[in-house]
């Protein structure tokens, strides 16, 4: 009798869970295609092909100005961007491409091509080898993967611990501590990857000029301390009078005009 | 393990059975006669050793008459040993000799005849004095001295085979160490002060029995070569070993450390300690006169190596295209100083690059390598080599000349120049560097998932609410599988808990009988009910409720009086109307009724 009322709880336990897992893959695959807005894309594709990059870069734009996004639209257009000459621009739709589409090829290919043409490409500071490790990681997923990844493990882990209260035998109750515990660090280092990428949301620009200069101080006056060159990636650590206080990825800090920049 | 065990035992029968079968090394017999000290004072006596090699099975000689001694056999003694594998056993008749009279004497030659074969000793001298020769001795030691002291015990001799030797001249250097009647250890190497000439390291020590002046010593003997490096009259040596000498001396100290050794109870005394005493021995020098090679009869390319030597020569390959190494082989084999010993001069040709040879030396041979380059394809041969040396036995120097050797070389096919085999093949394999061109991979065809306005699923207020889903579920079945997991172990707990329900149950199947009038049987159920719930609630059996039960538990536990009272008041009608048969009003029983319902509920509200 009792058994039979565990059984009987672990069956809604199951379906709430699965009900759960479907409310978030829904969330995840919205649809929302509009056809003149496909028409146009591929309208921008023909100028593309025929070499017309300046008219492909005003058709991408377009669409984008509707308020519709996609990662091979920002790939296009990034792409027609780099064909113009514009290295800045298409650094930067690149990078908002990888956003949505993380795991594409041609764009990885592309991104490193492009980065490759940036004058005086500064080396990334060496980061520990295990938080490169969980950055690669998850750098595959987009940010909303990534939570629903994230709220999954910690479904996972309260369901391996809901299962294990009820289950009556010991070797596997053990295997399960075990499981949940190597969920457990998956989930911390996913949450630490998650915030930094959170948080660091509209402060990641792209420098898409030819050459800004970072200077001491918030002023044209100030002495400057280095360059930056177009396509550059850097971080924003605040804005002052037009100004951006800017840290560059070999961590120097300095002060580079609003204009010279364009957040990802 | 076991069969191991009995491998081991069967071998060693084996090489005992081989051992004492004595004769089958008879064939080499070896005699030696030896006594135990050359110096004796009359009164005591000297042990004269007739040592057989190589047999067990030699009886007993009969001494013959020995001037100013008697004679005494006092038994056999028979040694095995093994050294390097090789086994060796000897028998020792040991004989005592007690000196009759002062004077120097002669034992021996001793001879006798065994399976008809005549074995001869040398002739041994001892001195026989009157008075303690340890006496003696021992009024003019110091401690300084007492190892000379132990001069016949213990000694160094170093040798050479000759004196007289030309410069660079290799002759081997012997130093022995000779023991007798001595415990040493931590024998080092000698060292010898030899300046002038040029030595080797020592070679492995070798040990054996020698006998010397008719005294047996254990001999420890090392070897090496030295050779002079300049012409002077020179001294060599004195070589010097240091050792331990192990002492066993008695509890009751003696005049001297030594004295143990040279008394009759040598190592007699079981009860001795033993006591280590350091012992530097020094040899006698040895004057060398080293000369200078005769000028008579000096080849013109004599480059120095004295010994005497052989000297052969092989080129490899003999027929090869210009520019194509050919291998001279030069092999010097033979006894002498190979320091001196430098590669023979190939006669100055133009037609050969010539390289530096390489060496090579092993022992008694030194091997010259050297490679040579043909320039022209005119040439024919490797001209002739010569080798000179001194030849320090014959006193005359020695030219050695091989060669010509005929070569063919031919011309290059690929011209002129160096052309190494081996690259040939990696030439093959070269593939120029693919150029590949660079630039962006094309655009996509398809937008792929176009959104308007994508928004973060994390910032999603639902999204964010199903989070706390598994939690609320874990929480809420915890609790419950905590609760079911209570009401399946503490019957206690379980009781308590379903008492309530119970009752509501008694109470309603009374009230259904109230109300069809069956006063009995309400009684009844009215009072099992009430006694069941009294039962659970207080984890008593319903069969031993009583009234006085109940009121004694509640009064533990001080429910309020009225309770109390109530109850009791509940208890006596009901059995007044079971057992008494008494007639009640519907009234008192509806108030009876009543007041078991407001009973119930005051108690849910106690703490029991």
């Amino acid at each position: 009798m009792m058994l039979l009322k565990c059984n009987k709880l672990l069956y809604i336990l199951l379906f709430i869970i699965g009900i759960f897992f479907m409310s978030c893959s829904i969330l995840l695959a919205e649809q929302g295609n509009s056809h003149s807005e496909k028409h146009m894309f591929y309208n921008a594709n023909n100028f593309y092909k025929q070499a017309k990059y300046d008219e492909a870069v005003k058709e991408y734009e377009q669409i984008l100005e509707k308020g519709y996004e996609s990662g091979n639209l920002y790939y296009n257009l990034a792409n027609s961007y780099l064909k113009e000459g514009a290295l800045g621009k298409a650094v930067l739709n690149y990078e908002r491409a990888k956003e949505l589409i993380p795991r594409d090829k041609d764009l990885e290919a592309n991104y490193l091509y492009a980065k490759s043409l940036i004058t005086n490409c500064v080396a990334e500071s060496k980061m520990p080898w295990l938080k490169k490790q969980v950055d690669k990681f998850y750098g595959q997923f987009t940010l909303n993967e990534m939570t629903v990844i994230l709220s999954m493990v910690c479904a996972l882990i309260f369901l391996i611990l809901t299962v294990r209260i009820f289950l009556r035998i010991v070797g596997l109750k053990r295997y399960l501590l075990i499981s949940v515990f190597v969920l457990i660090l998956f989930l911390i280092a996913g949450s630490f990857s998650f915030y930094k990428r959170v948080s660091s949301l509209g402060r990641e620009a792209i420098v898409a000029k030819k050459e800004a200069e970072a200077k001491y101080g918030p002023f044209d006056r100030a002495t400057t301390y280095f360059t930056l060159y177009e396509g550059t990636k850097i971080y924003i650590l605040s804005t002052k009078d037009g100004w951006n206080k800017i840290k560059r990825s070999d961590k120097k800090i300095g002060w580079v005009k609003k204009t010279s920049l364009e957040v990802i | 393990m076991g069969n191991s065990k009995l491998i081991r035992k069967i071998f060693s029968i084996v090489i005992l059975s081989f051992v004492f079968s004595g004769t089958a090394f008879a064939a080499d017999i070896k005699f030696q006669a030896s006594v135990d000290r050359n110096k004796v004072s009359l009164g005591s006596a000297i042990n004269l050793n007739l040592t057989f090699y190589g047999t067990q099975r030699m009886p007993a000689p009969q001494l013959p008459k020995i001037d100013g001694f008697q004679s005494r056999y006092q038994g056999p003694s028979t040694r095995v040993s093994m050294v390097n594998g090789k086994i060796s056993s000897s028998i020792t008749h040991i004989y005592t000799l007690i000196p009759m009279r002062v004077g120097k004497f002669k034992i021996g030659p001793l001879s006798l005849e065994y399976k008809k074969k005549t074995y001869t000793s040398k002739q041994i001298t001892v001195e026989v004095v009157e008075g303690s020769v340890n006496a003696s001795e021992s009024t003019q030691r110091s401690s300084s001295e007492e190892a000379s002291k132990l001069g016949d015990n213990i000694f160094l001799k170093m040798s050479v085979p000759k004196q007289d030797i030309y410069l660079n001249e290799i002759i081997p250097l012997t130093i022995k160490l000779y023991v007798s009647r001595l415990a040493v250890r931590d024998i080092e190497y000698p060292i010898f002060s030899h300046n002038g000439f040029s030595t080797d390291k020592f070679a492995k020590p070798a040990q054996y029995r020698d006998v010397l002046n008719g005294r047996e010593y254990e001999v420890i003997e090392f070897k090496t070569n030295i050779f002079g490096t300049k012409t002077a009259k020179l001294v060599l040596g004195p070589a010097q070993i240091k050792c331990n000498l192990i002492v066993n001396k008695k509890r009751q100290r003696s005049s001297s450390p030594f004295d143990s050794f040279f008394g009759d109870d040598a190592f007699g005394d079981f009860f001795s300690r033993r006591e280590i005493y350091p012992l530097s021995l020094k040899s006698k020098e040895i004057p060398i006169t080293v000369k200078d090679l005769p000028e008579e009869g000096k080849p013109e390319d004599f480059s120095g190596a004295v010994g005497n030597f052989t000297f052969d020569l092989k080129a490899e390959p003999k027929e090869v295209n210009v520019g194509d190494p050919i291998t001279l082989k030069m092999v010097i084999k033979g006894r002498g100083n190979f320091a001196t010993v430098t590669c023979p001069k190939l006669e100055a040709n133009q037609s050969f690059k010539i390289y530096d040879p390489e060496v090579k030396q092993e022992y008694g041979t030194k091997t010259f390598e050297q490679i040579l380059m043909p320039d022209t394809d005119t040439v024919q041969e490797i001209p002739k080599i010569t080798f000179s040396c001194f030849d320090t036995e014959k006193k005359v120097y020695r030219t050695i000349s091989k060669g010509p050797v005929p070569i063919k070389i031919t011309k290059s096919k690929k011209g002129k120049g160096l052309r190494i085999v081996e690259s040939s093949q990696s030439a093959a394999k070269y593939v120029k560097k693919e150029v590949l061109g660079r630039d962006i991979v094309y655009i996509k065809d398809e937008p792929g998932n176009m959104i308007k306005n994508q928004a973060c699923i994390y910032k999603n207020r639902i999204f964010l609410l199903i989070q706390l889903f598994p939690l609320i579920i874990f929480i809420f079945l915890s609790i419950v599988h905590k609760r079911t997991e209570k009401l399946r172990t503490d019957l206690r707990y379980a009781r308590n808990l379903r008492a309530f329900k119970k009752a509501k149950q008694g109470i309603k199947k009374a009230k259904s009988l109230l109300e069809r009038k069956r006063t009995r049987e309400f009684y009844d159920s009215i009072l099992k009910t009430l006694k069941e719930y009294l039962g659970n609630k207080l984890h008593i059996a319903p069969g031993g409720i009583t009234s006085d039960i109940v009121d004694k538990v509640l009064r533990r536990k001080a429910i309020n009086k009225k309770i109390l009272n109530a109850l009791d008041d509940i208890f006596k009608k009901c059995d007044a109307t079971r057992y008494a048969l008494l007639e009640r009003s519907e009234k008192e029983t509806d108030s009876l009724f009543e007041k078991v319902k407001e009973v119930i509920r005051l108690l849910e509200k106690e703490r029991l």
